[in-house]
């Protein structure tokens, strides 16, 4: 019983940690980050203490409440409900929230408006976990909705022209795709029920494709096109660059764990638990979406490899990476599923290693752009140690996460229809391999600018590595070998993810 | 309980009007008190009027124990409930804040100049609530006409608070509001002749039995066309504008929020309760429908052109009344197929109310920056927001419920068109309610963003220059009082999330007492 709150306790105890900190003074910083962790440590322990109910034991804790009236006299609820993948990506969101947060208070320290920065970030990760534990799609959308919105102050935070015009971008293009996906919704409540997620798909919306498969395919188009938004498929991407003007911590969340992820969690979802892989295959709509996921990978990289700001090749990289996962449940074969899922959780934790050290270097050294990392591994060991574990996970080397997911997406593409998913898969890492690893070898090898020479440049003193900025940094670093090294223990995410795939195929 | 209940009915119309009357003769200060106190109680006898329609009774109060026709009936059904709910709300909090922000109420004329604050607010607003809670209970068409005329009336004579800027705008509105009253009283004079009764279920009954539709029809459509008016559809919208921009801080969400629901009460009452609805009478609604349409784009179009912030928030109101004009053909062809539980109706209600809950705090949230900055020009307002974030969070969750997005009534609504429209295939509802979606958040965005803007570093937003010391400052010098008006602003954001949550509820209400 107690079971069945806790989803709704895990999403209002984000909603009452921002209650609690928006009126709260600028000066109140103590208290602020005391709320703040607080509220992110109980998050991370309940959501531990529900693995075991879900993954071992097969138990659905669910909370539901009348939502929307329908003709019929039944309400359509909103619906919490915890299963494994909505767990999995709860669980990255608090993990990753918990360093998160640490990281902001570091990176925020002595700058104005924490307060209102604060409370829409844990608006923000309320309506990410939300998401996760959606069990219909109206409850998704509601809460894929409130995410557009909370995120809206968060990339504007900085209040100049840049940064309005930035999150109007975002805006702009997030509801619009949001348009789309209601309207997808509408459409499919009208044609075949309220949909709640079922693994295998919903049995209405089976039915549904079987006697018009025109229209089934139309409203999945509407569906993915808007999700396609939030997770920047070509050639729905634009706003994820410019919205790099955000704070560091911003960045870090919209790229790793909420915003982006959001939409790919969205596709997840769609084809696996409201059409069903298998409904979805046969109306034709999975090659594509897999061509266009290819694409995107691609054309990411490539994009990535072009640019010459360090926030703005990592955003490249997030519009290529998060595609794998794309990639992975498109491909039609289980062990795809599994690596695309899998994906999820390590594109998150490696990509947040990237960009914590990302705002570390601009914090520390005031270095934006490339070549100013020239010597960087000598001033600032730690935090270079971190970004090139994170690149080589982005490249997918092993040990690291990233080796795991290629691994099995490639394992996926040569037992799918579609083998020729893994010369994408060569490619693109070759690709990552070109933008990562000079900047890899700009930071260990690269000539530190003279002192004498130029006036700006510390020459190779080192530099302090602020404490709250390098610890989130370094843990995720370490997270993202550790899941690397140990990705066949229980409760690891490659295997939660093989038991989600599982789940798909059954 | 029921003689609670049927009290309460009588209370809700007679109390504000006593207040009304008691409020003109007595001081100032005593003024807001009483306002006040009016305002709780009133609010009070709404909630067992509510809970006895959420149990599925419909109270009814017969006055002076004479029966219709000729004596006069009190209705408390769906309709009322969700209604009086709403208005209560808003008007409890505008209250509170007008009494604690008297300079909301207007300016005027001293031997000294012109002052902030006008005790002639008191009054005429009590009379304005007493007016809508009567057209919410009326149960005949001759006391919809008082309650409409009271609302009408009072209405204009809270514009004209606004001091000399506002008369022209109020005298537009006078002519406008008159001959929408008079469209309507023809109409229902006409309904009388045919009917012999002015309560609008015996009309109804004596209606169904006439064989020749015509009289009715001509009736619905005068009424159609004197309340239409009165909601400002386009094209009879242009009044709105200037009136609702020029009136004062807390009139304008009041007329916003609440005067023009009054008049589209009216209209569901007549179309849904009143006249049945014939064949002939789809053009009308069609009509209605391809007019909303065109309200919806329009005023969207034309609030994206504003560069002041409550002439925007003004033709956002125009468009808004677009979206429950635009489910009158919806209302029609559902009606006509099974007479079954009706979306497009509870989308017009639950547009409207959540219309009126962030309409009433976005207005008075921009009406209160006007005050305190002397201008509501945007590019002027640039960084309101570091100052008033209280304010700026308000607005944002304002903004949430006219866009339509989750979770809010707004949405709500906006999901019941939106199916009522797929089961219909009638795809080109769905196509305008997505453009006005992203219109809406294009111009509220607009509107709101700049706010967020970091100050420029000179102070170049001036003081209103009425060369008085009392007169609000632009920052630093706010006082308690006014701190707690921007919590209340506040209050009504949040009720336009919390409100989200009811859509379905709203919906079992709506069902008790149907036509």
């Amino acid at each position: 019983m107690v079971n069945d709150l806790l989803p709704l306790i895990l999403v209002l105890l984000s909603v009452s940690v921002a209650v609690v900190i928006f009126p709260l003074p600028e000066q109140a910083a103590r208290l602020r980050s005391t709320v703040n962790i607080a509220g992110a440590v109980t998050k991370v322990v309940l959501v531990m203490l529900l693995v075991p109910v879900v993954v071992a034991e097969g138990a659905r804790p669910e909370f539901s409440i009348p939502f929307l009236p329908t003709g019929d006299g039944e309400a359509i609820p909103l619906v919490l409900r915890v299963d494994p993948l909505a767990l999995f990506f709860a669980g990255l969101s608090a993990l990753l929230w918990l360093l998160t947060t640490i990281y902001a208070i570091g990176y925020l320290k002595g700058k104005p408006n924490r307060s209102r920065f604060f409370g829409f970030f844990s608006l923000c990760v309320a309506a990410t976990v939300g998401l996760s534990f959606s069990g219909n799609l109206i409850t998704f959308l509601v809460f894929y909705e409130l995410l557009t919105l909370v995120t809206y102050p968060l990339v504007a935070h900085w209040g100049d022209e840049k940064s309005l015009q930035a999150a109007k971008l975002y805006m702009r293009y997030a509801l619009g795709g949001g348009v789309a996906v209601l309207i997808g919704v509408v459409w499919l409540t009208m044609e075949a029920g309220p949909v709640d997620f079922a693994e295998g798909g919903a049995a209405d919306v089976a039915e549904l494709a079987a006697t018009s498969p025109g229209l089934a395919a139309l409203i999945f188009v509407l569906l993915i096109g808007g999700l396609g938004v939030k997770s920047a498929l070509v050639p729905l991407h634009s706003w994820l660059p410019a919205a790099m003007v955000a704070p560091a911590p911003v960045s870090a969340l919209l790229h790793a764990v909420a915003v982006v992820k959001a939409g790919v969690f969205g596709i997840v979802r769609v084809v696996d638990d409201v059409y069903g892989i298998e409904v979805a295959w046969e109306l034709g709509v999975l090659t594509p979406l897999l061509v266009i996921a290819s694409f995107t990978v691609i054309y990411g990289s490539y994009q990535a490899l072009r640019q010459s700001e360090i926030k703005k090749r990592l955003a490249f990289s997030t519009v290529s990476q998060v595609s794998y996962v794309v990639l992975g449940v498109t491909m039609f074969s289980m062990a795809a599923t599994a690596g695309g899922v899998v994906h999820l959780v390590h594109q998150g934790i490696m990509k947040i290693t990237l960009f914590f050290c990302a705002g570390l270097f601009a914090e520390a050294m005031g270095a934006h752009k490339i070549s100013e990392l020239r010597g960087a591994g000598r001033r600032m060991p730690w935090t270079s140690v971190a970004f090139t574990i994170g690149a080589f996970g982005m490249i997918g080397l092993p040990p690291t996460a990233g080796f795991i997911s290629k691994w099995q997406l490639g394992l996926g593409a040569l037992e799918s229809p579609h083998p020729w998913v893994l010369a994408v898969l060569v490619v693109s890492s070759l690709l990552n391999a070109a933008y990562f690893l000079p900047v890899v070898w700009l930071i260990w090898f690269g000539e530190t600018p003279d002192p004498e020479t130029d006036d700006d440049a510390a020459g190779g003193t080192k530099v302090r590595e602020p404490a709250m900025l390098l610890v989130p940094a370094v843990c995720t670093a370490v997270i993202t070998v550790g899941v690397g090294v140990a990705a066949s223990l229980t409760f690891a995410p490659l295997e939660i993810a093989r038991f989600i795939a599982e789940g798909v195929f059954s | 309980m029921t003689e609670l209940v049927e009290f309460s009915l009588g209370a809700l119309v007679l109390l504000p009007l006593l207040a009304a009357a008691v409020v003109m003769l007595i001081g100032h200060t005593a003024r807001r008190v009483l306002g006040v106190v009016t305002a709780v109680v009133t609010a009070g006898f709404t909630v067992p009027v509510v809970a006895t329609v959420a149990d599925g009774d419909a109270p009814e109060l017969v006055l002076g124990g004479f029966t219709a026709p000729l004596g006069i009936t009190l209705r408390g059904d769906g309709l009322a409930a969700v209604f009086l709910a709403g208005t209560a709300l808003i008007a409890v909090v505008l209250t509170v804040f007008a009494a604690l922000v008297p300079a909301a109420t207007g300016e005027h004329l001293t031997p000294s100049g012109w002052r902030p604050g006008h005790p002639g607010f008191w009054p005429l607003w009590l009379g304005c609530w007493a007016g809508l809670n009567g057209v919410y209970v009326s149960g005949d068409l001759f006391n919809l006409y008082v309650g409409l005329e009271l609302v009408g009336l009072t209405a204009v004579a809270l514009v004209a608070l606004g001091g000399r800027k506002s008369w022209d705008p109020a005298l537009r509105y006078l002519f406008i509001a008159v001959l929408g009253s008079l469209l309507f009283l023809t109409g229902v004079g006409l309904l009388a002749a045919v009917t012999g009764t002015l309560d609008i279920a015996q009309a109804r009954a004596v209606l169904e039995e006439v064989e020749d539709p015509t009289a009715g029809l001509l009736a619905l459509s005068l009424m159609t066309v004197g309340l239409g008016m009165k909601i400002a559809l386009v094209p009879m919208h242009r009044w709105l504008v200037p009136a609702h921009s020029a009136a004062p801080a807390v009139v304008s969400p009041i007329l916003s929020g609440l005067v023009i629901k009054a008049g589209l009460v009216i209209l569901l009452r007549v179309w849904l309760w009143a006249v049945p609805l014939v064949a002939e009478a789809i053009w009308l609604a069609w009509l209605l429908g391809a007019l909303g349409a065109i309200a919806v784009l329009v005023g969207s179009v034309l609030a994206l052109r504003q560069d002041r912030l409550k002439p925007l928030v003004a033709y956002s109101t125009i468009a808004q009344i677009g979206y429950w004009f635009l489910a009158f053909p919806l209302l029609v062809t559902e009606h006509d197929d099974a007479g079954a539980a009706p979306g497009a109706y509870s989308a017009i209600v639950a547009l409207a109310v959540g219309h009126m809950v962030a309409k009433g705090g976005l207005f008075a949230a921009a009406g209160y920056l006007k005050l305190r900055f002397g201008t509501d020009e945007i590019a002027r307002l640039r960084g309101a927001g570091a100052q008033y974030p209280a304010l700026i969070l308000a607005m944002g969750a304002c903004a949430v419920g006219l866009i339509g997005l989750p979770v809010s009534l707004g949405f709500a609504g906006k999901w019941q068109l939106a199916t009522a429209a797929v089961g219909a295939q009638q795809w080109w509802v769905v196509v305008v309610i997505a453009a006005g979606t992203l219109l809406a958040a294009g111009y509220l965005l607009r509107g709101i963003a700049p706010l967020l803007l970091q100050a420029p570093q000179e102070s170049d937003h001036q003081l209103p220059d009425t060369g008085d010391e009392t007169a609000p400052a632009a920052a630093g010098s706010k006082t308690r009082a006014e701190g707690a008006g921007e919590l209340l602003i506040l209050l009504l954001g949040v009720a336009t999330i919390g409100t989200g949550f009811l859509g379905s509820w709203i919906y079992d209400l709506l069902g008790v007492g149907l036509w």
